[in-house]
């Protein structure tokens, strides 16, 4: 088949050589094999079937629950020249939709939202074409085990059959022996090579400090981040203190560029926020988790937490993508005495409550007695019972799941309206309780000072974990005085111009081009 | 700024409209009642000029005045203080916000300012080398039209450069230094990536809703400069050019508008004005692109709206040729332009959720 990889992935993309597991997968995916990947974020996963998309006849599907990194990654593909690809969503215009569906085999690679493959019009077009592969990304969402249980991925296996089962690629960061053997059930494959890489990183240093409130953590971060001027990322768990210690820190740090991202933000606002982060035009980026999803630079140097997210899996993420270039790079998490109850309060906020369920389900039984068959309006519901999007799509899957609705319409013979409370509640309790284990779990790693973090935090994920580069962490004695990270080229800050000078400098004019 | 604009509201709004009244002028909205409030109480340059104001932030914002013992009254009657008045009068500012032309203009700024970035954005990086940038703006539409603009130019990016540097340029000079340099640090180059909003108004200290206002009076007054001086500036004039003749309301217009809400017929327009029946047509489309509830059903039955709409997303067309004979003549191209007005290709952007 294809003689050269490696001449293949010089040509497309200019590089010389594979990353670590990126050759193995591929090969048994022009193979035809099935192939479950968990490589650590930052370390190329789409290349995995970017490349086979190029090589193989036929369409790659790849099924992803992340709309903006979907947009991003086609729009850096078509950047490099790759012009067979698009993305089918919810944001994709009707009208759109609707001249993209017509040429559907004119695409190499398209990026479906799980959403879109409830449509059985857009199923019945997919039958139609040539599928050589079909990609789950961020594959640990479809078990209950993952950190981000989406109910849409549970029907990807009625999609692969429908499809006439092509071969099948699950990606994913962080899957822990549980989470992988629930992945190959769920998708149905009968047969799946295993590819899982490490994700310990051994140029990531770690640290945990204690504080015994915010003022003191904002203090001990000035003066930190007054030594190292390096890209550095923050991370925050509620948009309002993203915004509000942004700008306390760039009143105590006058010399650095701080800005702030959270999804509240207007969408040009944020793709210019990002983009000045990659163009080194920011120093400091204090976000929430929306941050960071699409976003690709190499030498972001200290990411910290000023809360923690609310598992060790989205921690792994978040602090992968310091150093992706192999330099010495620090994560840092900064706790305070009561840090554990605003992810406790985003957890219970993950799922409905057990009295909006009870109520919900009231409300539409008697409706439903006055009007057969009715339609569950979402709009209406959710503003009538206060649900966020993701709540709703919870009782959805739930009422499908026990029988209640199909299509969005209460079915004519369900009757059963107490029981499905009692099991619905059950669910969602068992849930939270679940998560918080998991809360548990990482608040427990940030409170262990016994024990190398760098081996409590990968434990469970891998037998054995490589020797760090450029040092370990605070118990194994790292301190960070003692880090010399790489400090990016002179901060290019020019005196600030007048309009008529940045005018002619942006527009190319005289001397400036 | 942002408070001497609601104080001009409500003091013309003489108490006989509530506070949410202001609100639906400034956010736009299209329905009758807000369309003739603007006009009835000479707001209608208000009329869309702060799309993107939230409900609760304008809420706090009008307690606030309050408090600052601004304005008095509840939310049903509200009218100035004397405070309010001398506040209203002392600044001249006031003169500037007439600047604001929203019932003309509201519906192409935004198309107009996001064209003009993603041109420069692409032109500069092009020009620069370097083929492959991320673009600033996710928007089809957007980026299609800003495509075929750069075909046209394609031969001579230099010089096309250097007559937009220079026609922007000119307008920029008729601004206020503060404007000017708003304006120009919220573009994207090849080297430099733009400010955000919320940058500005760090950087200028201004408040997050004057830089909102600021900027869209930056921009009424752009696509004011672009139409006075078209034979001077003809690269802009291509920002607007399609734009122009579906989003303005005309004065004429407005005056068949009027005599429409007072219940008159087409016939008795065209008789009152002694204009063609025709003209009164144009007339009622036109008022249809900008009044979203606009009552049809003295024109066109609900059936044929539905039969017009379905046909139009079914060819993917908006010509009217083609959408007349596919439905067999049997409605006239009155009928479906109206049909087409109050359906106008959407452009706005959308948001994603999350954290
Ligand atoms: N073989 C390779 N050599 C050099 N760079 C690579 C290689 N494979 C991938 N990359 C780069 O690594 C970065 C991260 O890739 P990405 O697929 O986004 O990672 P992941 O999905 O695993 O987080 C990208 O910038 C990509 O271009
Ligand atoms: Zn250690």
């Amino acid at each position: 088949m294809v003689s050269n990889l490696e001449a293949e992935l010089n040509r497309h993309y200019h590089f010389s050589t594979f990353r670590t597991g990126q050759k193995e997968i591929i090969t048994d995916i022009l193979n035809g094999c099935n192939v479950m990947g968990v490589l650590p974020t930052g370390t190329g996963k789409s290349l995995c079937y970017q490349l086979p998309a190029r090589l193989l006849d036929g369409t790659v599907i790849v099924v992803s629950p992340l709309i903006s990194l979907m947009i991003d990654q086609v729009k850096e593909l078509k950047a490099s020249g790759f012009k067979e690809v698009i993305a089918i969503n919810s944001f994709l215009k009707i009208s759109d939709r609707t001249s993209v569906l017509k040429k559907l085999d004119e695409y190499k690679l398209i990026y479906v939202s799980p959403e879109m493959l409830q449509n059985p019009l857009f199923v019945q077009k997919l039958k139609k074409i040539d599928v050589s592969l079909f990609v789950v990304d961020e594959a640990h969402c479809i078990s209950q085990w993952g950190h981000e249980f989406r109910p849409d991925y549970l029907k990807l296996n009625n999609i692969i059959n429908q499809l006439g089962f092509p071969t099948v690629l699950a990606l994913t960061g962080t899957a822990t022996p549980e989470v992988q053997s629930d992945i190959k059930k769920q998708l149905g494959c009968k047969e799946m090579r295993k590819h899982i890489y490490p994700m310990d990183r051994e140029n990531i240093a770690f640290m945990v400090e204690r504080f015994n409130h915010y003022q003191e953590k904002m203090d001990y971060l000035t003066q930190l981040l007054k030594k190292y001027i390096v890209p550095t990322m923050i991370y925050f768990s509620s948009r309002n203190t993203t915004e509000k210690a942004s700008k306390q820190l760039s009143i105590n740090l006058p010399n650095h560029r701080i800005a702030y991202y959270h999804g509240g933000m207007e969408q040009e606002d944020r793709i210019l926020i990002q983009q000045q982060f990659m163009n080194n035009q920011l120093d400091i980026i204090c976000c929430t988790s929306a941050f960071g999803m699409g976003i690709n630079k190499k030498d972001i140097r200290l990411v910290l937490h000023f809360h923690l997210p609310t598992q060790i899996e989205s921690f792994i993420q978040e602090i992968g993508r310091a150093g992706r270039d192999g330099q010495s790079s620090l994560s840092l998490v900064l706790i305070g005495p009561n840090d554990h109850l605003l992810p406790k309060k985003l957890i219970e906020n993950e799922l409905p409550n057990v009295q909006d369920v009870s109520n919900l389900v009231d409300h539409l039984f008697s409706r439903n007695l006055e009007n057969k068959r009715l339609i569950l309006k979402e709009t209406d519901l959710t503003n009538l019972f206060n649900l966020n999007e993701t709540q709703w799509r919870f009782l959805v899957f739930q009422f499908e799941k026990h029988g209640m609705i199909k299509e969005n319409r209460i079915l004519k013979e369900f009757a059963d309206w107490e029981n499905i409370k009692t099991i619905i509640n059950n669910m969602i309790l068992s849930r939270n309780k679940y998560k918080q284990e998991k809360l548990s779990e990482l608040l427990q790693w940030a409170s262990n000072d016994d024990m190398c973090r760098r081996k409590t935090l990968f434990s469970s994920f891998q037998n054995t974990i490589s020797d760090p580069l450029y040092g370990c962490c605070d118990v194994c004695g790292f301190f960070i005085s003692n880090w010399e990270p790489l400090t990016s080229e002179e901060n290019t800050r020019l005196p600030a111009k007048n309009w008529e000078e940045t005018w002619k400098q942006l527009m190319l004019q005289g001397d400036y081009h | 700024m942002f408070t001497l604009l609601l104080l001009d509201c409500v003091d013309r709004f003489k108490g006989e409209r509530s506070i949410s009244a202001v609100y639906h002028l400034l956010t736009g909205k299209r329905s009758a009642q807000t369309l003739q409030d603007a006009h009835m109480y000479k707001l209608s340059h208000y009329f869309g000029v702060y799309k993107s104001l939230d409900r609760n932030d304008f809420r706090n914002f009008i307690i606030q005045l309050r408090d600052q013992g601004y304005i008095a009254g509840n939310d049903e009657v509200a009218s100035l203080t004397r405070n309010g008045k001398e506040l209203f009068h002392k600044e001249n500012s006031v003169e500037r916000l007439k600047e604001f032309n929203g019932i003309n203009y509201n519906r192409m700024t935004h198309l107009c300012i996001q064209r003009l970035k993603l041109f420069v954005q692409t032109v500069t990086n092009i020009e620069a080398g370097n083929h492959t940038f991320i673009a600033i703006n996710d928007n089809k539409e957007i980026q299609g039209w800003v495509r075929k603009l750069y075909y046209k130019n394609k031969s001579d990016l230099k010089l096309c450069l250097n007559r937009l540097y220079q026609e922007l340029y000119t307008f920029l000079k008729g601004l206020e230094e503060l404007e000017a340099t708003i304006f120009v640090e919220r573009f994207t180059g090849s080297s430099s990536v733009g400010l955000s909003k919320e940058q500005i108004s760090r950087r200028y200290n201004l408040t997050f809703h004057d830089v909102e206002i600021k900027t869209e009076l930056i921009n009424h007054k752009l696509i004011s400069f672009i139409i006075k001086n078209k034979q001077h500036v003809p690269l802009l004039a291509e920002f607007i050019e399609d734009l122009t003749n579906y989003l303005f309301m005309t004065e004429s217009a407005e005056k068949s508008y009027q005599l429409l809400s007072q219940g008159h017929s087409v016939e008795e327009i065209a008789k009152i004005r002694h204009l063609k029946v025709n003209t009164i047509h144009d007339h009622l489309v036109e008022i249809a692109y900008i009044d979203n509830e606009y009552d049809l059903s003295k024109f066109i039955s609900n059936e044929g709206v539905e039969q017009i709409k379905t046909c139009i997303t079914n060819l993917k067309t908006r010509k009217l040729k083609v959408i007349k004979e596919d439905l067999q003549n049997r409605y006239s191209f009155f009928q479906i332009r109206l049909v087409l007005a109050i359906h106008p290709p959407d452009v706005k952007e959308k948001q994603e959720n999350g954290q």
